[in-house]
């Protein structure tokens, strides 16, 4: 993480910004819970609209179950609000989450022990919609952005269960939250004006 | 940065602690909170302190798996039959192994009236599910004599255990039997049938032989097909209950009249409830 913001950090003339090549990303994420680990964190892209790609990994501790996550994440910002030069709320970003689970006894293609479909879904991979709430400040001659999101996530195995089961299992019993930061630099950090 | 960025960090920091609904993963073991109302040792402690009755009546029922309002309604049917003296869960609680399954499922089975134990089926087992079952509900093994009858409850998802010849754990079941002079009949209850491809096949003969032989079987219950059936599938004289699924809304009811003298005078009759 520190070795990306040294990377992107100070660059933010819209000259250098045009020649960054691809993979040198927008912003780093830290984030608590939201069934991507304990922590996870990663980068972030932004590319020039509303759009913001996360690709993250995770970790639950031992005591907790000992399970790696690889994570990405897309979303989108419906409703950016500036509120003053610097600080600007996202009320909703739409996304979308594909979630990889490696640990004892989760499998991406299960073990032989298993006749052919014998389960029908994939237990280390997860997908699922989430929406966040960003609140992101710029604080005055700083080339970093700081943006604390909370997000509502759920799961297609917590949907699976919900749908067929709408009289006892309430909508809010499948949402769960995650929360955390992200720091931007460069275009990405700016505040709209 | 400014004060207001650190009072608002704190106020975040705060909230992500205060809230449960922050999950880890979706197998996380953390967030299933001991609740002793529905371990395995509260619920025999129930029963044990129950006075001696001569007609037991247990609910058969399993696979309760992501059918939750099925489960709430036999919750509902069996809470109004007040002749019920406990509910017997053959297996399959879960269906992915996910904690949030047996957060949900919990919160339905502490609304029966009577005690109710488990065993562990083969969805139980998957991902972090074997922490969570033991973490919740006890061991995988257990026995325990209620009424004169030895229950001698067990795991025996071969195949979720690579058909190693471990379980089901022919030699603690048969250690479980030894003291005959204190039990005067037998109830094996376990997920899968031993007639099933899901059975350590090369467990089926010592096991099938192990309840035959038992000091007098009553009969031996399973789950896993979601489909009642209550036969003698081996043709040695020892009935096998298979329970059916919520899904199906049947339940069975075994009568069990035990008169402490054996065998003879036991007498054990199967009626299925639809609800």
């Amino acid at each position: 993480m520190l070795i990306s913001i040294a990377v992107f950090g100070g660059t933010d003339s819209t000259s250098v910004r045009k020649n960054k090549p691809w993979y040198i990303p927008d912003g780093v994420s830290i984030e608590y819970a939201g069934g991507f680990g304990m922590v996870s964190t990663g980068l972030l892209y932004n590319g020039n609209g509303r759009s913001e790609l996360g690709i993250t990994a995770g970790y639950v501790p031992h005591q907790y179950g000992n399970i790696w996550t690889t994570n990405i994440l897309y979303s989108y910002d419906i409703l950016p609000v500036r509120i003053n030069n610097f600080c600007e709320l996202h009320l909703f970003k739409a996304g979308v989450f594909l979630n990889f689970n490696h640990g004892h006894n989760i499998y991406l293609q299960w073990p032989e022990r298993y006749p052919e479909n014998y389960y029908w879904w994939n237990s280390s991979m997860r997908i699922g919609p989430f929406l966040d709430t960003e609140l992101k400040i710029k604080p005055a001659k700083s080339d970093l952005s700081y943006t604390l999101f909370f997000q509502c996530l759920t799961n297609d195995l917590y949907l699976y269960t919900y749908f067929p089961n709408t009289r006892f299992i309430r909508f809010t019993d499948i949402i769960y939250f995650g929360a955390g930061i992200k720091i931007h630099a460069g275009r990405a950090s700016a505040i709209r004006h | 940065m400014n004060k207001n960025i650190y009072v608002l960090l704190a106020g975040f920091i705060f909230l992500l602690v205060a809230c449960d609904k922050f999950e880890y993963n979706v197998y996380e073991t953390n967030r299933v909170k001991n609740d002793p109302a529905v371990t395995t040792q509260y619920n025999i402690d129930r029963l044990l302190h129950l006075p001696w009755k001569d007609t037991l009546k247990i609910v058969f029922t399993g696979d309760t798996q992501r059918f939750y309002d099925d489960t709430e309604d036999l919750v509902e049917t069996v809470n109004a039959m007040p002749e019920v003296d406990a509910v017997i869960i053959t297996g399959d609680i879960a269906d992915f192994g996910a904690a949030f399954e047996y957060e949900e499922i919990n919160k339905e089975l502490k609304k029966l009236k009577v005690p109710f134990l488990t065993v562990i089926g083969n969805h139980d087992c998957l991902a972090n599910g074997i922490q969570l079952y033991q973490d919740i509900y006890g061991p995988l093994n257990y026995s325990f004599t209620w009424n004169g009858i030895r229950f001698i409850m067990h795991n025996t998802n071969g195949r979720e255990f690579n058909f190693t010849g471990s379980v089901p754990d022919i030699a603690w079941m048969q250690q479980q039997l030894t003291d005959e002079e204190n039990y005067e009949s037998c109830i094996f209850v376990s997920h899968v049938p031993p007639y099933s491809e899901d059975f350590d096949n090369n467990l089926e003969e010592a096991y099938t032989k192990l309840i035959k032989n038992t000091k007098n079987t009553l009969f031996s219950s399973n789950g896993h097909r979601h489909d009642f059936a209550f036969n003698q599938p081996y043709g040695d004289g020892i009935w096998y209950l298979n329970t059916s699924s919520p899904t199906n809304r049947i339940f069975s009811v075994m009568s069990i009249t035990n008169t402490k003298n054996g065998r003879k005078d036991t007498r054990i009759s199967c009626t299925n409830i639809a609800y």
